[in-house]
């Protein structure tokens, strides 16, 4: 389990620094009446605010009802969800003990995107007809369109936490995990958080792995790679490690973003699975993930990344049965490379496409299809004056008729179809 | 029209609905509503590929609409249009042109072919563009599957089923076409045209277009020849690469396939699908394949990356071709 969530504070003393906002979040809670304001807890990440809400909300018996910005928050889903909650307190409150809801809005400041449209105005209006207090937290409210917003919360600043206040809390927890430390490495970790409790806690979890007796040293090493890993570095523990959790962590731990590492997996793969059963076990992982890459890119519901990071990390990890030896891995993947190589043409290919589809009423796709193929074999066989005719009456320019007579149009394509061959005299491999 | 069309599916695409092969019974109906234009509901036309629909609806808007008829007729693919904003303005521009001109037509005239490919969301969008533009215009909504048509939809429309086209009505079209074109299309012609494009009339006439270019006889050979050279035999080398255990060169040739033939995913593995089949393996194995083939076709669908699904494909087949090698 995470020690962050393991630790998280179960009373509002617990949470650590920023006693005063503490306080002013307390009395806001303690005090607040319906037609009061909602308050907006704001600051750097990891410093606790969510964890305070989560905290007050215990110890005063509300039911905390979240959100947070991965949700898809469009209007309608933030007012079925919370609106419903927020108008039907008494209902809560006769079948319950609690002392009723408290709602927590999550990352508010990622709201204005493209996918959220409306959020904001739903958030407003919530905010006005909420008849139970509503807390929110940014990491940064200094963007204009929060303005509006601004001005219906009570505002609570939330500093980075001092290194002697974080240091206690790392010692108590190590306290309570049984874990020796030299006062000095925790030191070091709480000055590398800049603040951030969090990734504080995560950073003595990921040390207490390799040691039960944390050394200054042991940090030093830490700081020495800077947190994150290489392409090679990640792609090694996912290829090789016997404990496929380590993959796990080295993937949140890589440098690279999550796209180029699924597309480096995808590219180094085979080189070094080389059993056939391996292989497929391997890509059926990647292929896995994608799937659910695709349903966090349709449903923009975020909660669905992080299946798509263990299966390209640990379930590649855990498909391999075989022992093989490290390899100098590929990067970046050839997959990109290629379609660097190959961007003028498919920008050709599409435009052919899109002249093809107003003549012949069908989609770019269909035409890419359907036709091209066909076109191909027509401006190949024809004489020169019926592929000219076919060529004014679709509307084609010259580099689209060399491309479809199969000749190297620009030299921009012309090393992806001189490499082809190369590639199938590479069979000695 | 100043010119002759080149392509022959626009060409001999028909020009009244008389003239449409087989839907008789559809066509008999839409002939009901060009008595009175203005009975006619909203349309969703659904059946396969290439079997008329896009054609039928275009017949109709002429006759409904008379000379001019293309004037009073916005043609959207929801495939290529940019999401539901792009539709909106579109037809809401449209709209405000017909009211100008609204004396001499009846209504204007919507075509949205490949509706399906539009999202839940954005066919709920469409629904209320439907229905704040009723007074000025309908709406034919074209798509492969009614299924992927949300209810509220499907019930504003009258909806027309063209069914598969009737392989006779297929083989006359295109004698039709070769006598016209004075072409020497052989029996054997017919039969491999038919085999590889089924009831998709349109894949079907660009199959005969091409290999009228590689010779004035088209037998089953030339139809080969054609479907050859337009990528089948690149997919069957891919496949065999594959299942001989050399996915590097598998995966190669699939890199190729996409950036030079720009075929996406689905294309490819519709015709991986096909190409099973023309393998020498056992019915068995060609039915195993067909259905690892089938589980990621659905992958695709489901999934980000195009090439991360065909290429964990191969590596199934890798690992398939394998156990095939073990067992003999």
């Amino acid at each position: 389990m995470m020690w962050v969530e393991k630790h998280r504070p179960q009373t509002p003393e617990e949470v650590v620094g920023n006693e005063e906002a503490k306080l002013k979040f307390l009395s806001w809670l303690k005090k607040w009446k319906p037609g009061g304001k909602a308050a907006l807890l704001h600051g750097p990440p990891g410093v606790g605010k969510t964890a305070l809400v989560h905290a007050a909300a215990k110890a005063a018996a509300y039911d905390l009802i979240e959100m947070n910005a991965s949700d898809a928050r469009t209007a309608e889903k933030i007012m079925r969800t919370a609106g419903h909650a927020a108008s039907e307190s008494s209902i809560f409150q006769f079948f319950s003990d609690s002392k009723g809801v408290l709602i927590l809005l999550d990352e508010v400041d990622g709201i204005y995107g493209r996918e959220d449209q409306g959020g904001l105005g739903a958030i407003l209006k919530l905010l006005e007809e909420s008849k139970v207090p509503v807390a929110l937290t940014a990491n940064d409210i200094s963007d204009m369109r929060l303005r509006e917003l601004k001005n219906a919360c009570l505002t609570i600043r939330f500093q980075k936490v001092r290194p002697p206040v974080m240091v206690a809390w790392l010692e108590e927890i190590c306290r309570r995990e049984g874990l020796e430390a030299e006062e000095e490495a925790l030191k070091l970790i709480a000055a590398r958080s800049r603040g951030d409790v969090r990734s504080a806690v995560n950073d003595l979890q990921a040390l207490a792995e390799k040691t039960r007796s944390l050394r200054a040293v042991d940090v030093e090493k830490l700081t020495a790679r800077d947190r994150q890993l290489s392409v090679q570095e990640v792609l090694g523990e996912i290829f090789l490690t016997n404990n496929p959790l380590y993959a796990k962590r080295a993937q949140a731990e890589a440098e690279v973003d999550r796209d180029l590492l699924h597309l480096s997996v995808h590219e180094n793969l085979p080189y070094q699975f080389t059993d056939p059963e391996d292989l497929a076990a391997g890509y059926d992982a990647l292929s896995r993930a994608d799937v659910f890459f695709g349903r966090v890119k349709r449903t923009q519901n975020w909660g669905l990344l992080s299946y798509a990071l263990e299966q390209m990390s640990m379930g590649v990890a855990a498909a391999r049965r075989g022992k093989y030896t490290p390899a100098g891995y590929r990067f970046p993947p050839s997959r990109i490379l290629i379609l660097g190589r190959t961007k003028a043409q498919r920008e050709l290919i599409k435009e052919i496409s899109a002249k093809i589809g107003v003549k012949c009423h069908v989609s770019r796709r269909r035409a890419a299809a359907d036709f091209l193929p066909y076109l191909r074999v027509m401006f190949q066989h024809s004489k020169e004056a019926a592929a000219a005719q076919l060529a004014s009456w679709l509307g084609l320019d010259e580099a689209a008729v060399a491309y479809l007579k199969g000749e190297a149009a620009k030299p921009s394509s012309a090393p992806a179809r001189g490499r082809k061959p190369a590639g199938r005299r590479g069979a000695r491999r | 029209m100043s010119e002759e069309a080149v392509m022959w599916v626009e060409k001999y695409r028909p020009k009244m609905l008389d003239e449409v092969v087989d839907h008789k019974s559809v066509i008999e109906s839409l002939k009901g509503f060009l008595k009175s234009p203005n009975t006619m509901p909203h349309l969703l036309f659904a059946g396969p590929p290439g079997n008329g629909k896009t054609s039928v609806a275009l017949c109709l808007a002429r006759q409904l609409l008379g000379p001019g008829w293309r004037n009073y007729v916005l043609e959207l693919n929801a495939s290529d249009e940019r999401g539901i904003q792009m539709v909106r303005e579109r037809i809401k521009n449209f709209t405000r042109h017909v009211l100008g001109t609204m004396a001499k037509v009846p209504f204007g005239l919507v075509i949205l072919d490949e509706s399906d490919q539009m999202t839940a969301e954005a066919q709920t969008a469409l629904r209320r563009i439907m229905e704040a533009n009723s007074r000025t215009s309908r709406f034919i909504l074209i798509c492969n599957y009614s299924g992927k048509i949300i209810e509220p939809i499907q019930s504003r429309c009258a909806i027309f089923r063209f069914a598969p086209l009737a392989r006779g009505d297929v083989e006359n079209y295109l004698r039709f076409i070769a006598k016209k074109e004075k072409l020497n299309l052989q029996d054997s012609g017919v039969e491999a045209l038919i085999e590889h494009c089924g009831g998709d009339l349109r894949r079907a006439v660009n199959t005969l277009q091409a290999a009228a270019t590689v010779g004035r006889t088209v037998d089953r050979k030339t139809v080969l020849q054609v479907m050859g050279k337009a990528g089948s035999e690149e997919i069957r080398d891919m496949l065999g690469k594959a299942l001989k255990g050399d996915f590097l060169e598998a995966r190669n040739t699939l890199y190729t396939l996409m950036a030079t033939y720009g075929m996406s995913g689905s294309d490819i593995i519709r015709q991986v699908h096909r190409e099973i089949f023309n393998l020498k393996l056992p019915p068995k194995a060609q039915i195993e394949l067909a259905d690892i083939i089938g589980e990621y076709d659905f992958r695709l669908v489901e999934g980000a990356n195009d090439d991360i699904q065909l290429s964990a494909l191969l590596a199934q087949l890798v690992k398939y071709g394998s156990q095939l090698g073990e067992k003999a």
